[in-house]
């Protein structure tokens, strides 16, 4: 069942960098297994690997060893257009620092990823409007990124992340430019995500966030230091 | 598989036009190189299109039928001291043999009393020619005033001559001139018409001379250094050009008894021919022109890859961006060579325009015959050449941004 279940599969993923003539192992054997509808936090202090995990779950880059299955297909020999097909197809990606593009609109932002599949225009602006339409911006389809507060701008990026029917949305460090408040808004708006089947994994190494999430899998020296499912906190208690 | 060449080529070039109408300033001025080598081509091909299409029309007025024999000699002979001469004679035998022609005359060169021709204190550098009544036939000239030359005036070696408008104004003749005397060197000679004015042809005055008969000047040339002469005659028409030159060249070689490898002593020439070597002139203008141009539109071209370049590594994040949300290195390239051929094309359509203008205020300005034309094939050779410059030049900025690594892209600032 639980098998079966699984959107993410890792075993015994390792990266290692070629820097000069030395190779710096970022990962060293992980095993992790996500489920359908989890929302997970992967933390750790600076270097521990979890930004080299990220860029392998995401499909950015690709293992060195190890075997990496996503909805069961075995993207870890994947060449690069079919990576970009999968990162297409099933990830959503949220980054802290937005990564809008600045001289098009909400909308254009949002349909983005769309055009990278054959899809008329009509039905794009559709799917555009109707992924604003969840995080709540439905009134700003016109207005540019410059024009949006940091909170409202995330919500962009997470339309962008949605509009493709991702299986899993990607968050690295999605809160890290906001203020709490603003912290508290996104994290409210992941949590919905989540209660309608969302799976999400954020990267983070601000213990709030991951306490927020219902499974905490901790890097430390490109291990897997602590894999801990729990009750999720409140965010009004951890306030 | 095609279907997705399509679309990521659709995908590429639309996002490459989005880039280029946010950076409107700079893709004008980057595509400038382009705009003034594709603009230098179609001013000179139209100037000298232009040109040529004048220089047809003058030569069409002229009388495209006419034909011109003259002596030739070919180089290794002229080393030899040997010059070819047609003679008198010559003029006599195709005069009464060869069928189809229309007007035949005689025409020789006065030599004897240098080309100053005077009246009063005026003087003037002029042609003087010796030729027959036939010749205003043949060569279309006719007198304002006075008349031409007569059969008489030729069989009596008379001193008369017929003489062009410039030659009158030169040499200050009055309104009427016709019974005035002129001086060639020392001889004394009667005006007795005045020639229409033909105007100019690749700015050589056309009514510079002077027309006396074929006797006269022969007489006065002596024979002690040549008798060399031009026939000029017009065929009947309907006559086949090429056939009657034929008859005439065959009567020529049997009367010199001219075997198969030796070469004629005498040429033909047209009209036809006289545009032809017009206009292998201009052509070769043209491809001066082209080659020049060619140097400024890689110049162009490699200003396009330069700010492609900087375009490459400036959105680098875009491309970081664009990857992640799943481009293919295949759309990242074609959106960067699109743009690349766009900003070239571009170009080239500016240019186009712009090359139009300037020939147009050339010509307000030239008083050259012929009408603006840019030629179609002009229009298309500048339009695909700058797209080639494009897609070549654009290619390795092209390259270089679709290999970005999207980890490495994402990150960069």
């Amino acid at each position: 069942m639980r098998q079966s279940n699984a959107i993410i599969e890792l075993k015994g993923v390792s990266k290692t960098y070629q820097i000069g003539d030395e190779g710096y192992v970022a990962l060293k054997g992980i095993d992790l297994t996500i489920n359908h509808n989890e929302f997970v936090a992967i933390t750790g202090p600076s270097g521990s690997g979890k930004s080299t995990l990220m860029n392998i779950l995401g499909c950015l880059s690709t293992p060195t060893n190890g075997e990496y299955q996503l909805n069961n297909q075995n993207v870890a020999n994947y060449d690069e257009d079919q990576l970009a097909h999968v990162r297409n197809h099933s990830i959503g990606f949220i980054f802290q620092s937005f990564n809008l593009l600045p001289r098009q609109s909400v909308l254009q932002n949002v349909i983005h990823p769309l055009k990278y599949r054959s899809m008329s225009s009509v039905e794009r602006k559709r799917r555009a409007l109707s992924a604003l339409d969840k995080v709540g911006l439905g009134d700003k389809v016109n207005s540019f990124p410059s024009q949006l507060s940091g909170g409202q701008r995330q919500r962009v990026a997470i339309a962008r992340a949605l509009v493709t029917e991702p299986e899993i949305l990607l968050g690295d460090e999605p809160t890290g430019n906001l203020d709490s408040k603003t912290t508290q808004e996104i994290m409210a708006l992941f949590d919905q995500l989540h209660e309608q089947g969302q799976t999400v994994v954020l990267v983070t190494h601000e213990q709030d966030i991951a306490d927020h999430c219902q499974r905490e899998v901790r890097l430390v020296d490109g291990l897997l230091a602590s894999d801990v499912s729990k009750e999720r906190v409140s965010w009004g208690l951890a306030c | 598989m095609l279907n997705r060449i399509f679309h990521s080529a659709y995908e590429g070039s639309v996002a490459a036009i989005e880039s280029i109408f946010a950076h409107s300033f700079r893709s004008a001025l980057t595509t400038l190189g382009i705009i003034i080598g594709v603009a230098s081509v179609i001013t000179v091909v139209s100037i000298m299109e232009g040109l040529s299409q004048g220089v047809g029309n003058q030569l069409k007025d002229l009388g495209s039928d006419m034909v011109t024999i003259k002596a030739h000699t070919n180089t290794e002979l002229e080393m030899l001291g040997v010059t070819n001469q047609l003679t008198y004679d010559d003029y006599l035998l195709i005069k009464s043999k060869v069928l189809g022609i229309k007007d035949i005359a005689a025409k020789m060169r006065a030599f004897s009393f240098g080309s100053e021709a005077r009246f009063g204190q005026y003087s003037t550098h002029t042609q003087v020619i010796g030729t027959e009544s036939d010749y205003q036939n043949v060569v279309n000239i006719f007198p304002v005033e006075g008349r031409f030359l007569s059969n008489t005036d030729d069989a009596k070696r008379r001193r008369v001559v017929f003489v062009g408008s410039s030659v009158l104004k030169k040499l200050n003749l009055p309104s009427h001139p016709v019974g005035e005397f002129i001086l060639l060197g020392e001889e004394w000679f009667k005006v007795i018409g005045i020639a229409e004015t033909r105007g100019s042809l690749f700015g050589f005055d056309q009514d510079n001379y002077i027309i006396a008969p074929f006797s006269t000047i022969r007489s006065l040339n002596g024979t002690d250094r040549t008798n060399n002469i031009d026939i000029v005659f017009r065929p009947e028409v309907g006559v086949d050009l090429a056939l009657l030159n034929d008859r005439i060249r065959s009567l020529l070689r049997k009367k010199y008894r001219l075997t198969e490898p030796e070469q004629d002593f005498f040429e033909f020439e047209t009209a036809e021919r006289t545009r032809k070597q017009f206009s292998d002139i201009t052509d070769s203008i043209t491809y001066v022109a082209a080659g020049v141009v060619g140097i400024s539109l890689i110049v162009g071209g490699i200003g396009i890859m330069n700010i492609m370049l900087v375009s490459v590594t400036e959105r680098t994040k875009e491309i970081g961006i664009a990857k992640s949300l799943g481009a293919t290195s295949r759309i990242i390239l074609t959106q960067f060579l699109v743009e690349a051929s766009v900003l070239a094309l571009f170009g080239g359509v500016v240019g186009i325009l712009l090359g139009y203008l300037l020939a147009g205020v050339v010509f307000m300005f030239m008083p050259v015959i012929g009408s603006l034309t840019v030629p179609a094939w002009a229009i298309w050779l500048a339009l695909g050449f700058s797209g080639i410059i494009g897609v070549v030049f654009g290619i390795a900025p092209a390259i270089k941004a679709s290999k970005l690594d999207p980890i490495d892209a994402l990150r960069y600032e």
